[in-house]
C-alpha cells in the first residue's frame, strides 16, 4: 500500500508541484494543500479528522500566503503542529509523522527548541527536499509509526532479540508514537553506544575502510547479521555494538578493545582471508593503536587516553562519551575556539598548555 | 564800452580736484603716472605717519624734472597741458599715461600742503615750490594767491628728478591702501632690459630702460623705512619660475631655470637647472653675433593662491594685471617692437603648446617677460620706411625658433620636477580619499591655531597673513575631503540597495530551487531518450551550481545581519568558499590550490561577510583575468601564513591570468577602474566588472587596519594580490 503525505505550503501551485514531482514514486504520493487560514486547518485536520487519511504530514514553517482573500493566512507551521500534536495525545486523531520544511533556514532560530521537537525532522527545502533520500526518509518515518500506532512490542519495533532492558525502562515511560519514535531516532539511532555507524564500526575492527578495497564485500557478507534493521534503518545504517563484540570473542576469544589496530586487522585478513584490509595508521601524537573511538572535529580514529574528552556527556548509560583527538590538537588546521567549546575547565587548561607549546 | 573779463575764484581750486580725482589711490596713481611721462626709471614714495591723516607723503624719483619754464607755465597754468602737445615721451618714447592737467590737483587731493623740489640734468640750479592748499578760500581771486619759488642748490646725489613732499595727508593710508595703489600702475612697469656678460655666461638686469615702483612707510622718525608693496615683490617675485638664456657667441642658445621656494617632503627646496638649445643639434649661425636674450616669468592661474603663499585677493591683482599685460614681449635695440607679445599675437607658438604639461598650464597669459635682441646692423630685421617699419629676415625665423623652443622645454623642464613638489601635490591630489577621522582633527587644528592668529592683537601682519592663507586652504580642504565623503556615500548607498535587491532577489529565487529540481528529477525517472536524459543530467548539473551560488550569497546575506564583529578563522571561511566555487572552477578548468601554514590563522575582528567579499572578489577578478587571457590551463592558488613576526596575517592571491601592466598597477584599487587588457577579450564575462571589487576590498582591509597591495608574482603566475590583516590577538 502506497504511502500518502499531505503537503501545506502556502506557495503557488506550479513551484510547488515541482517539490512533489520529487516526493513521488509508486510507494509515495504527496498531496498538496495550499495553506488556509488557522480556523479552516483546524476544522479540516482535526475536526472533521482529515489527517487520518494521510500517512504523514510535510509543513513549510511560515504560512503568510493563501489563495484567496477571504482566507486570511498568518501563522507559522509550529504552531498548527502543536494544536495536532495535542489532539493526537488526548486520542481525538491518530499519531503520524509531522515532517517540517522551510527554505529560510534562519527563521528556525525564532522558535523554542523544544517547539520543534514536535517535529519529526526538519527539512531544508533547497539541500533535502531535492535528494533521493527525502523520499525514503518520508516512507521511514510513515512505517515507523504504523508499528507504534499498532503498538508492536520494542523488539519488534528494534527487530532485534538483544536484552534492551534499560533502553526498554525508559521506552516505556513514553506514552505517543511520536515520543518513542523520537527517542529511538534521537537516543539511540543518532547516539552511538547500542548501535554504532559505519565509520565506528571500522575504526573499532581496526580498518582504515577508505584505503580498504575489501571493505565493502567484508561488512556486507560477515557484519550484516549484525545491522541494526529496526524503524527508521531505512535510512540510518547502524550495527548493533554488542552482537559485533560477541562475535569477534567467538572468533579470536579475546576483547576486541585491548587488541591493537593492526593485530585485529590481521586476525580478520587471516580468518576470513581478505587480503585488502588495511590497519588504520598510528595518527600524529598518539601513543595507543586501540582505538576506540573518532574524534568529535576531524574523525580521526583514537583511543581515549590519546583525547580530550568533551563536555557532551552520555544522557542515558548506553551512550558514550566523546572525545576530541591529540592529532587534531596539534594539527595547524585546528580551532582553538572550536575546541574549547567542546571541553570542560580541566580539559581546557590542559589544553592551555598545549598551545603554549606551539607558539 | 567796457571791456570785462572772467575772474577766478580760489574755492574753484580745491573743487576741481576733489571733483576731478575722486578716490586718493588713484590720486597718488596719477602722480606715479607723472613719474612714468617724465621717463623716470624709479619712482619711491615714503609714507611717514600715514596711518593716521595727517602724515607725510614723499614722492620721489628720477625722471627728466623741471626748469622754471616748465614750473611756471606748465604747473602752475591750469587747464593747459604739455601732454596734449607732447603724447610720447621724450627719452624713452613711452606712450604718456598721466591723464591732462590732473597731476597739481591730485597733490591738493592727498594733502593740504605740497612742496616740488625739482632738477634738470641740464640746469645748474634746482627750484623748490611751496603750494599752501589752503590759502585757495572762497571770495579770493585765484591770481591773488602767491606761493613761494625757490632757486636751491642742486641735490648732489641724483642728476635729475621731482620730489614732491605732501604734507598734512588729508586721508589715512593703510598698507592695504598702499598696495590697492599698485593695482592702478602696475601696468607702467617695465621689465628691466638685460646685459649679457660677454665672458662669464650671466645676463644681468640693466636698469636703464625699466620703470619701477616702490612704496614704503614708517611711522616714527627714529623707524627703518619699510618696504610696502614693491612691484617686484608683489608681481615679478610671486612668478614660481623664471626662464632666462641667450644665444652664445658660437650661436648656441644656454636656457636657464629657477624656480622660487617649493617643499618637497616637507624640506624648502628650490629648483634651478641648465639646458641647451640649439637647431636640430645645429648652432643658430644666423643669430651669431647678435645679442639675444630673454627673461620670462612664469605665473599658474585660477585660484591656486597656495603655490604663492599670498592671499587669493593678492593673486587676482597678479592674474588681473597678466590677462591685460601678459605675452612674451619683443624689444629690439632698446626699443618694444610693436606687435609681438601682444594680446592677440602668440609668436612664440605658446597656445599652440598649451597642452604640453598636462595639468599645469602654459598660456601666453600667464608668462610676463620679453625676449631682447641688440641687431645694430639690422641682421635679424631690416629697417623699412614704415611706422611698423620691420621686415622679418630669414634670421627672424631662427630668433624665433630658439626663444620658442627654449622656453617650451624649460617649461617642460620646470613642469616634470613641479609635479614632485608638496604643494603641486596637496592642490592636485592623487586620489579622492574620503576623511578620516585622523584628517578631520588634522583640519580642526589648523583652524584653531589660525583663528587665534587673527584674533592675537600681537600677530603680524605677516602672520595674519600667513593665518588667512591656512584658512583659504583648510576651507578649501574641508570642501574637497566632504565632497570625497559625500561621493563616497553615495556610492555606497547605490551598492546598499544593490545589495538589499540581491537579498531579496536570493530569496525569491531559492523558493523555485527544489521545484526545478523536482520537475528534472521526475523527468529523469521517465525513462526518456538517451538524449533527453543526457540534456537532463547537464541541466541538474547547472542547477547544482546555481545551488551552491545562491546558497554562498544566502550565506554572506544572512551573516552580514549580525553586527558585531568576531574574529574570523581563516581556514574555515576560505573551507566555505572553496565548496562554492569547486563546481564553477570544474567547468572552466580552473585549478584552484590553497596552503595554509601556521596555527591560528584568524584574523582581527571582521564582520563574517567581509572574508566572504574578500574572497569572492578575489577569486572572480582573477577567474576574469584567467577567462581573458585565453588561458585554458588557468590556475589560482590562494595562500594564507603569518609574517615573521607572527603579528600580520597574511594572504596572497595568485593567478596565471593577463597580469596587471604596470601602468595600472597603482590604479587597481582606485574606484571604477577596470583592467583595459581584459577587453581585448570579447566576451561578456571578461568585461563585466563594475570597477568597484578592489576599490571596495581596499577600503574594507584598510578600515581594518590591514593593507592591500600587488605582491609578486611566484613563478608560473602572472598577478598577486597581498593582503596583509591584524591577527587576532589571544584575548
Amino acid at each position: 500500500m502506497s504511502t500518502k503525505y499531505l503537503y501545506i505550503d502556502d506557495e503557488i501551485e506550479e513551484v510547488v508541484n515541482g517539490i512533489t514531482k520529487n516526493l513521488t514514486s509508486d510507494e509515495l504520493s504527496t498531496v498538496v494543500q495550499r495553506a488556509m487560514s488557522w480556523d479552516t486547518e483546524i476544522t479540516n485536520l482535526i475536526e472533521k479528522r482529515e489527517l487520518d487519511k494521510y500517512d504523514g504530514l510535510l509543513i513549510d514553517l511560515q504560512l503568510k500566503f493563501s489563495t484567496s482573500a477571504s482566507e486570511q493566512v498568518k501563522y507559522f507551521g509550529p504552531d498548527l503542529v502543536q494544536a495536532i500534536r495535542t489532539k493526537v495525545k488526548s486520542g481525538q486523531i491518530n499519531d503520524l509523522p509531522i515532517l517540517l520544511c522551510s527554505s529560510e533556514n534562519k527563521l528556525l532560530d525564532l522558535f523554542d527548541k523544544t517547539s520543534l521537537d514536535l517535529f519529526d525532522k526538519k527539512y531544508d527545502k533547497v539541500k533535502d527536499l531535492s535528494n533521493d533520500s527525502a523520499k525514503t526518509e518520508l516512507i521511514s518515518f510513515s512505517t515507523a509509526y504504523k508499528k507504534l500506532n499498532a503498538q508492536e512490542s520494542l523488539q519488534k519495533i528494534l527487530e532485534t532479540d538483544e536484552d534492551l532492558f534499560e533502553f526498554e525502562l525508559e521506552f516505556n515511560k513514553l506514552k505517543t508514537p511520536h515520543e518513542k519514535i523520537n527517542f529511538i531516532y534521537n537516543q539511540l539511532i543518532l547516539k552511538p553506544g547500542l548501535v554504532i555507524d559505519e565509520s565506528l564500526l571500522a575504526i573499532r575492527l581496526g580498518i582504515d575502510k577508505d584505503t580498504s578495497k575489501d571493505w565493502e564485500e567484508f561488512k556486507n557478507k560477515f557484519l550484516i547479521a549484525f545491522k541494526y534493521e529496526g524503524i527508521l534503518s531505512e535510512f540510518n545504517e547502524r550495527w548493533w555494538q554488542s552482537k559485533v563484540l560477541r562475535w569477534w570473542k567467538g572468533n579470536f576469544n579475546t576483547s576486541l578493545q585491548v587488541v591493537a589496530a593492526s593485530q585485529r586487522v590481521k586476525l580478520l585478513k587471516e580468518k576470513f582471508s581478505l587480503d585488502g584490509l588495511n590497519p588504520l595508521p598510528l595518527p600524529n601524537h598518539h601513543r595507543y593503536e586501540t582505538f576506540w573511538y573518532k574524534c568529535q572535529l576531524s574523525n580521526t580514529p583514537l583511543e581515549s587516553a590519546d583525547g580530550f574528552k568533551t563536555i557532551e556527556m552520555p544522557k542515558y548509560f548506553w551512550q558514550e562519551y566523546s572525545y576530541i583527538s591529540l592529532s587534531h590538537i596539534w594539527s595547524e588546521e585546528r580551532s582553538v575556539a572550536k575546541i574549547k567549546e567542546l571541553l570542560g575547565n580541566y580539559e581546557s587548561e590542559r589544553l592551555d598548555e598545549i598551545i603554549k607549546q606551539q607558539k | 564800452m567796457e571791456n570785462v573779463s572772467f575772474t577766478v575764484d580760489a574755492g574753484i581750486i580745491n573743487r576741481l580736484g576733489l571733483e576731478l580725482v575722486a578716490k586718493s589711490e588713484t590720486a597718488l596713481a596719477e602722480l606715479i603716472k607723472n613719474s612714468y611721462d617724465a621717463d623716470a626709471n624709479c619712482v619711491r614714495l615714503f609714507f611717514e605717519n600715514a596711518r593716521t591723516e595727517g602724515g607725510n607723503l614723499t614722492i620721489d624719483d628720477d625722471g627728466v624734472g623741471m626748469n622754471r619754464t616748465n614750473l611756471i607755465n606748465g604747473f602752475m597754468r591750469l587747464a593747459t597741458s604739455d601732454k596734449i602737445h607732447n603724447s610720447i615721451s621724450d627719452i624713452y618714447k613711452r606712450p604718456k599715461a598721466g591723464r591732462k592737467g590732473i597731476g597739481r590737483f591730485s597733490t591738493q587731493r592727498l594733502g593740504h600742503k605740497l612742496v616740488i623740489e625739482t632738477q634738470t640734468e641740464d640746469e645748474d640750479d634746482a627750484f623748490s615750490l611751496t603750494i599752501n592748499w589752503d590759502d585757495y578760500q572762497t571770495d579770493k581771486e585765484v591770481s591773488s594767491i602767491k606761493n613761494i619759488l625757490e632757486v636751491t642748490d642742486k641735490n648732489p646725489e641724483k642728476k635729475k628728478g621731482t620730489i614732491l613732499k605732501i604734507t598734512n595727508l588729508r586721508e589715512k593710508w593703510s598698507d592695504a591702501d598702499i598696495k590697492r595703489v599698485y593695482r592702478y600702475v602696475a601696468g607702467l612697469i617695465q621689465p628691466n632690459l638685460l646685459k649679457i656678460a660677454t665672458q662669464g655666461n650671466v645676463i644681468e638686469e640693466d636698469k636703464k630702460e625699466g620703470f619701477e615702483v616702490e612704496f614704503f612707510a614708517r611711522n616714527n622718525h627714529s623707524e627703518e623705512w619699510k618696504k610696502i608693496a614693491d612691484p617686484q615683490v608683489m608681481l615679478l617675485n610671486r612668478a614660481l619660475v623664471v626662464f632666462s638664456g641667450y644665444i652664445d657667441e658660437n650661436g648656441i642658445g644656454k636656457c636657464s631655470i629657477e624656480t622660487k621656494d617649493f617643499h618637497q617632503d616637507g624640506k624648502k627646496y628650490k629648483f634651478s637647472d641648465n639646458i641647451i638649445v640649439t637647431k636640430e643639434n645645429q648652432p643658430y649661425e644666423l643669430l651669431k653675433g647678435t645679442e639675444l636674450a630673454y627673461k620670462i616669468y612664469y605665473f599658474i592661474g585660477g585660484d591656486r593662491n597656495l603655490y604663492y603663499g599670498i592671499t587669493r585677493s593678492e593673486l587676482k591683482i597678479i592674474i588681473d594685471y597678466l590677462d591685460r599685460n601678459g605675452g612674451v614681449k619683443l624689444y629690439r635695440n632698446g626699443f618694444r617692437v610693436a606687435k609681438y607679445g601682444e594680446v592677440e599675437n602668440d609668436w612664440l607658438n605658446i597656445n599652440k603648446n598649451s597642452r604640453i604639461a598636462q595639468g599645469i598650464p602654459f598660456d601666453k597669459n600667464r608668462l610676463l617677460g620679453f625676449v631682447q635682441l641688440i641687431d645694430p646692423k639690422g641682421r635679424v630685421f631690416e629697417e623699412s620706411a614704415g611706422r611698423e617699419g620691420l621686415i622679418e629676415k630669414e634670421a627672424f625665423n631662427d630668433m624665433q625658433n630658439f626663444a620658442s623652443n627654449a622656453l617650451i622645454s624649460s617649461f617642460k623642464n620646470f613642469a616634470s620636477w613641479f609635479r614632485t613638489t608638496d604643494e603641486f601635490k596637496s592642490a592636485n591630489p592623487d586620489k579622492k580619499v574620503a576623511s578620516s577621522s585622523s584628517s578631520i582633527l588634522k583640519i580642526a587644528d589648523d583652524l584653531k591655531v589660525a583663528t587665534k592668529t587673527l584674533s592675537n592683537p600681537d600677530s603680524s601682519d605677516e602672520e595674519k597673513v600667513q593665518a588667512t592663507i591656512t584658512i583659504e586652504q583648510v576651507a578649501k580642504k574641508i570642501v574637497s575631503e566632504t565632497k570625497a565623503a559625500i561621493n563616497e556615500l553615495e556610492m555606497m548607498r547605490v551598492l546598499a540597495g544593490v545589495g538589499l535587491t540581491i537579498a531579496e532577489f536570493i530569496h525569491e529565487i531559492k523558493q523555485f530551487i527544489p521545484s526545478l529540481h523536482g520537475y528534472i528529477n521526475n523527468l529523469l525517472s521517465k525513462n526518456l531518450e538517451s538524449e533527453v536524459i543526457h540534456d537532463l543530467n547537464k541541466m541538474q548539473n547547472v542547477l547544482k551550481s546555481f545551488i551552491s551560488y545562491t546558497s554562498y550569497f544566502d550565506e554572506t546575506i544572512s551573516k552580514n545581519i549580525i553586527r558585531d564583529l568576531k574574529p574570523v578563522d581563516i581556514r574555515g571561511v576560505s573551507k566555505e568558499f572553496m565548496e562554492v566555487v569547486q563546481l564553477d572552477l570544474t567547468r572552466r578548468n580552473i585549478e584552484l590550490k590553497t596552503e595554509f601554514t601556521g596555527y591560528d590563522l584568524i584574523s582581527t575582528p571582521m564582520h563574517p561577510s567581509e572574508w566572504n567579499t574578500i574572497l569572492q572578489n578575489l577569486y572572480s577578478n582573477s577567474k576574469k583575468a584567467i577567462l581573458g587571457s585565453g588561458n585554458r590551463n588557468g590556475k589560482m592558488l590562494l595562500k594564507v601564513y603569518k609574517n615573521s613576526d607572527d603579528a600580520k596575517l597574511i594572504l596572497d592571491f595568485y593567478d596565471n591570468g593577463t597580469g596587471i601592466p604596470v601602468k595600472y598597477q597603482n590604479r587597481i584599487f582606485d574606484a571604477f577602474f577596470t583592467n583595459p587588457e581584459y577587453n581585448q577579450n570579447n566576451s561578456y564575462e571578461s568585461q563585466s566588472g563594475s570597477g568597484l571589487g578592489l576599490y571596495i576590498l581596499s577600503q574594507m582591509i584598510k578600515n581594518r587596519n590591514g593593507s592591500i597591495s600587488i605582491g609578486n608574482p611566484l613563478p608560473d603566475y602572472k598577478t598577486c594580490i597581498h593582503i596583509e590583516l591584524p591577527l587576532a590577538t589571544i584575548n
